[in-house]
């Protein structure tokens, strides 16, 4: 899977990517931006993604800006995206769907939470193993 | 932070930061913690600060160990503390500090929950602070403390 990490968190980029690979899916190629406006150039430069994962509260461009800057600019329209935040409410939620994101998690997070995030926009073949590793 | 009297602090909030630290250790470091008793005479030096706005007004500060921070810092990477560049200690402790806030803030009632949290900051946020909430909580054998202030106005 070619996956997209956004955030301006090395830390948690790091942590996302093991996570991924603990819930047992197979990334083949992955690409990380520290916030949204990088994110936006690699969307240009690399093309389409599996899936991409965004931090909402990031310096510079965040996370709901992102989202809106790939609708306006019609890249990776069909890719679905999970939202990452330390603060999930109700009404934030209802923001990250109405503004095109797949779903969220919210930190902090196992890898059978990714993996419940992920299942249902993966293609049968693509669907990690019970259990992950 | 300092104190004045005359705000009253969100009920509840003593045991929603308990659980809120608990969750967090043991989801993302797979650490067992729990409260101390009592306060450390001197705080751990390495801090960081967290603004809370609109409309819970306010500040959460984590004071941690350096050695705590970068054995944390070495649980998420999975590598050894000496390959660690201190700018992801420093990256980790503010990620902690903003996940036990979210956490906790995800505790509150839906109108308090909408507060909005600042990026991680080096400096304490200024503010008449009328009520401040510490405590401490024990990794293994080491002590980090977690401060929730609340005030009337927007931090800075």
């Amino acid at each position: 899977m070619r996956t997209l990490i956004i955030d301006d968190s090395v830390v948690i980029r790091r942590f996302i990517e093991r996570l991924l690979r603990q819930a047992g899916l197979d990334i083949s190629e992955l690409h990380q931006a520290g916030d949204g406006i990088e994110a936006i150039e690699i969307l240009k430069t690399v093309g389409s993604f599996d899936f991409i994962f965004s931090d909402i509260n990031m310096p510079g461009m965040d996370g709901m800006e992102f989202l809106k800057q790939r609708r306006v600019q019609h890249l990776a329209p069909t890719v679905p995206i999970i939202m990452i935040t330390a603060e999930a409410s109700e009404t934030l939620v209802a923001r990250i769907e109405s503004a095109g994101a797949s779903g969220y998690l919210c930190k902090p997070f196992t890898p059978d939470q990714v993996k419940a995030c992920l299942t249902p926009h993966l293609s049968a073949h693509a669907r990690p193993s019970q259990g992950g590793q | 932070m300092c104190t004045q009297r005359g705000f009253s602090m969100p009920q509840g909030t003593t045991q929603e930061l308990d659980d809120a630290v608990e969750e967090v250790m043991a989801l993302m470091f797979e650490r067992s913690c729990t409260p101390a008793a009592g306060l450390p005479s001197i705080f751990p030096s390495t801090a960081t600060h967290i603004c809370l706005s609109d409309p819970l007004n306010g500040a959460s500060s984590l004071f941690i160990d350096l050695n705590l921070a970068q054995q944390l810092t070495s649980d998420l990477l999975q590598k050894p503390i000496p390959e660690i560049p201190s700018v992801m200690v420093t990256d980790t402790i503010g990620e902690l500090c903003n996940m036990i806030t979210g956490s906790w803030k995800a505790r509150q009632p839906p109108d308090l929950a909408l507060s909005k949290l600042s990026p991680p900051m080096k400096e304490a946020a200024q503010g008449r602070f009328r009520d401040i909430l510490t405590r401490a909580y024990k990794v293994g054998r080491t002590t980090f403390v977690f401060q929730l202030g609340f005030c009337d106005e927007r931090p800075t």
